[in-house]
């Protein structure tokens, strides 16, 4: 986050502390703020455990011309507060991880330094520095340096150590001193490739960063804005796909449409797509007789329970055979973009309804969606329910981001994608024309939904799942997008 | 986009110009399907020809693309033993695929025939 605030001369970067729980986070910033002579705030704390950060601001030296100021901030070490952890890492341009030296943790130690290094690896360009500052030197159960240092380096990657005993301030200052050397290193890699930020940090005060991590934490939904009634109305056809029973109605608020006749398999060339295999997959899914019932949208379904939706939106259908064949153009070229991204057991049919009109119909055959992967997670163990969810997260991040390249907004949820032969795709119902928009925050989607199901069926060990899932997913190099798209699912799935 | 009846009006016109005549479509390369179409031959299945000949297309235009040869895709002529196909391109995203009887027919007059006609389906 290393900001060159030119209007007031300064140069600011963000020292963080981390570490495991009670290893001595606090106790050194203390430690450093009386050496400092700087005043310590810490916005909550809970029996004297640390629920937010501690904040300290420090203004010394020159670099560049430019004044130096450090806002230097501890992170919660509990394991129920690990996404709070990560967001406050994510911004930081050097670490100095606290680690409990003595033989009894040092465990414990090493595995949150290597969580940490794997998250500021995939998250900060350029690469931050990060310091083992072995803390509790003064127990007798302290592990020798020279072992300390063998078995930070198995970690594959160079990290300063140094020797501290926060309760009488030992080591506190010297660390810090050289985790700003290190800091400013960053910055002049920055200013040389033109990635340092100009401006007046965002954040400035530790009011300030209480306030962004409450926001964070508590986010609201964004706003849909002009995609609003497009994914809504995906969004309705799909859920009525998913409770068909439900959906079906004798509404009495709808236009009185005389039932159409489903797609026959008889339509002539020109009327289906794909042109090969649509017919395949049409002959299939009629080789019963069936009746077309309204659903609430004003749309029509037919086929259900015979291992295809076969359904047709309220506003497709035409009085004209021309207009009819030039949406079924339109609608073959958005399925035919959306190869590789869609389940290939589909097809479109363009019927007539028998009273003088015609309706484009689609025709997708019932996949598995990832919904059904949660229903017994209530059952499941801890670590297996937060492995089904960082599961789902990752197919679910790998279908939004490949979405993300479709011609029209598809909603990716756990009921609209699924696992088939082609690997995870979308197999719920295409809109029925092409209506171009701005996409949705696809990070936000599978946040919320993961989130609702840790609220549900996981409410009784939310803490322990989640804390979990965080773990996990902080250790899955498979999801892309990096920290961001992280940082949205565990806002929302922490949320509420 | 002329209708579909235009368009199955103006292959009869070109099947009546073209000796030995076998089928003709208006494909759209994106999706594969046809426009319009015209079949003297019921043994043709000339659904799935255009749909797998729409492949090909685009599998030339891929190529292009790849030689970043900037020129325009106007004809590809096919000599099998017995037929000729045109695949003779209308629009950015249609073409007309037509194939004849190569023993009836001369190369020349049906590609000249085609050529003329094109422009009518665009």
């Amino acid at each position: 986050m290393a900001v060159l605030d030119r209007e007031r001369d300064v140069i600011v970067i963000r020292v963080v502390y981390d570490g495991p729980p009670e290893a001595g986070k606090t106790t050194s910033l203390k430690a450093l703020a009386a050496s400092l002579k700087q005043p310590l705030r810490s916005p909550a704390e809970e029996y004297g455990r640390t629920l937010y950060f501690d904040w300290m601001d420090y203004t010394a030296g020159r670099f560049d011309g430019y004044q130096i100021r450090c806002q230097i901030v501890s992170v919660p070490g509990q394991r129920e507060l690990t996404p709070r952890r990560f967001r406050l890492l994510k911004d930081a341009d050097v670490v100095i991880y606290v680690g409990d030296s003595t033989r009894a943790r040092i465990r414990e130690s090493l595995e949150g330094l290597r969580e940490m290094l794997r998250f500021v690896e995939r998250t900060s360009k350029p690469p931050i520095g990060v310091l083992f500052q072995a803390n509790k030197r003064d127990l007798t159960h302290a592990m020798p340096l020279d072992e300390l240092r063998k078995l930070i380096n198995t970690s594959g990657r160079t990290i300063g150590v140094t020797e501290s005993t926060a309760t009488d301030g030992t080591g506190i200052r010297e660390t810090f001193v050289f985790a700003v050397r290190l800091a400013l290193d960053r910055v002049r890699e920055q200013v040389r490739t033109g990635a340092l930020d100009v401006g007046r940090p965002e954040i400035d005060s530790s009011a300030a960063l209480l306030e962004y991590l409450q926001r964070s934490e508590s986010r609201p939904p964004p706003a849909l804005g002009s995609i609003a009634p497009i994914l809504r109305g995906v969004l309705a056809e799909n859920e009525e796909r998913v409770t068909p029973r439900a959906a079906v109605v004798s509404a009495p608020d709808l236009d009185d449409e005389a039932r159409p006749h489903p797609p026959d398999p008889s339509v002539p060339s020109g009327s289906i797509w794909p042109p090969v295999e649509g017919r395949l997959i049409l002959q299939e899914a009629v080789a019963t007789s069936m009746t077309a019932h309204r659903l609430r949208s004003g749309g029509w379904t037919a086929g259900l329970g015979q291992g295809f939706r076969i359904f047709s939106a309220a506003d497709a259908v035409f009085t004209d055979l021309e207009a009819g064949r030039e949406s079924l153009v339109r609608t073959a070229r958005m399925h035919a973009a959306c190869k590789g991204l869609i389940s290939e057991q589909r097809c479109i049919v363009l019927s007539a309804t028998g009273h003088g009109t015609w309706r484009l119909w689609q025709i997708v055959r019932a996949e598995r969606p990832l919904r059904e992967r949660f229903s017994d997670i209530g059952r499941c163990e801890t670590e297996e329910a937060a492995k089904r969810i960082v599961d789902a997260a990752a197919l679910l991040c790998d279908v939004g981001a490949r979405l993300q390249g479709a011609p029209c907004n598809l909603p990716c949820t756990l009921d609209t994608v699924g696992c088939t032969d082609e690997g995870a795709v979308f197999i719920g119902l295409m809109p029925h024309e092409l209506r171009p928009g701005p996409k949705a925050d696809v990070s936000y989607a599978i946040g919320a939904q993961l989130g609702s199901i840790i609220r549900g069926e996981l409410q009784e060990r939310r803490g322990q799942v989640l804390s979990s899932v965080a773990r996990l997913l902080f250790h899955d190099q498979s999801l892309p997008h990096g920290g961001r798209l992280l940082d949205e699912v565990l806002t929302q799935m922490s949320a509420g | 986009m002329p209708s579909e009846k235009v368009i199955n009006e103006h292959f009869d016109r070109l099947a009546n110009d073209i000796p030995g005549f076998i089928a003709a479509s208006l494909v759209d390369i994106e999706s594969g399907m046809t426009l319009g179409l015209k079949s003297n031959r019921s043994d043709f299945d000339l659904t799935a020809a255009s749909a797998y000949n729409s492949e090909m297309v685009k599998q030339k235009m891929k190529i292009m693309r790849a030689l970043n040869l900037k020129t325009s895709f106007e004809d590809m002529i096919i000599t099998l033993g017995d037929q000729i196909h045109i695949i003779k391109m209308v629009t950015p995203g249609t073409f007309i695929y037509l194939a004849a009887d190569r023993s009836a027919c001369n190369l020349a007059i049906v590609r000249n025939v085609v050529n003329r006609n094109a422009s009518v389906f665009q």
